[in-house]
């Protein structure tokens, strides 16, 4: 993730951490269309509009018990296309991976 | 201090990250409550394009932290309505970012005119007239009063006794009735009598 938003223009970083932010504090529930479903169980996307069409593949948890979301993936989004192609699934197997190794897991890097 | 605030420090020193940033939380915070108010009334998406006069299908996409091309016509119509005023402000990036880290549904929810107190309360309420005085009056009067009347200094008859309105006199078997009823002890109910026997 940390790469992936290394690489965005600066605009397109302060939208995706404006986003990320109201993730944080308000959670999926408030914000009407933060988090949109992609068609694969438990993948969501955070919808970052703008020159680049910028969606994250994040999930929530994946421990049952915690409050938390998780980003697997970054992607954008070309003419209805994933950038990379099938990201939500590639990112459903990277939530099976974390799921087996919690330890891979680690904390938000913020890149402003 | 904003918790955002301090986090954003340094990120906002950028003008370009900044107000990219700050257009993202406008977005998302009018979204948001355009959601939080129709749900507050119970309205469905359709019921609120009906009282907007907009197509269905638009609602969505109003109602979505993603959408940007507000204007404030579209805003105009929304608060018609909800039946809420729209405010339109400039503000400091550190007013914006502690209202979108305050956000929630209760800080969002506004009430309509009809629920809006200040505008339906019994009590007394201030209102500056033309030279800027404060004149203070009842609530029950203020329909009488013409406009000209709340710029000069205000001698509104009967509004209270204190003011020398003449309060009826209980006949004497009234004050003896309510006199005998005090002696058994039972005072509130001679009080109730004493009024009644006044007229109050």
């Amino acid at each position: 993730m940390k790469a992936w938003s290394s690489n965005l223009q600066k605009k397109e970083r302060a939208k995706l951490n404006s986003k990320i932010d109201a993730l944080e504090l308000h959670g999926g529930e408030l914000i009407p269309g933060i988090l949109s479903p992609t068609g694969v169980r438990n993948i969501f996307k955070l919808r970052v509009k703008g020159q680049v069409q910028l969606r994250p593949m994040v999930c929530e948890g994946p421990g049952r018990s915690e409050e938390a979301f998780t980003f697997l993936l970054g992607a954008t989004e070309e003419s209805w296309e994933y950038v990379p192609s099938k990201a939500p699934e590639l990112a459903a197997s990277f939530r099976d991976d974390l799921i087996a190794h919690p330890e891979r897991r680690c904390g938000h890097e913020r890149v402003s | 201090m904003s918790e955002l605030v301090e986090k954003l420090r340094d990120e906002f020193r950028d003008k370009e990250y900044r107000h990219a940033y700050a257009d993202e939380c406008l977005n998302t915070m009018i979204a948001t409550q355009i959601k939080v108010l129709r749900e507050q009334r119970g309205m469905t998406q359709g019921q609120l394009a009906d009282a907007t006069g907009m197509k269905q299908p638009r609602i969505p996409l109003l109602e979505d932290a993603n959408y940007s091309n507000w204007t404030i016509n579209t805003l105009k119509r929304f608060a018609k309505a909800f039946d809420v005023a729209l405010s339109v402000k400039f503000e400091t990036f550190s007013k914006l970012v502690g209202d979108f880290e305050a956000l929630s549904r209760q800080s969002l929810q506004r009430d309509n005119f009809a629920d809006d107190r200040q505008f339906h309360r019994r009590r007394s309420v201030m209102v500056r007239g033309r030279h800027n005085r404060k004149l203070w009056e009842s609530n029950s009067h203020r329909s009488k009063w013409s406009r000209s009347s709340l710029t000069t200094v205000v001698t509104a008859p009967d509004t209270t006794p204190a003011l020398g309105r003449k309060l009826p006199v209980p006949s004497p078997e009234a004050r003896e009735g309510a006199q005998q009823q005090q002696n058994s002890g039972n005072s509130s109910r001679g009080l109730h009598l004493l009024a009644k026997a006044g007229g109050m």
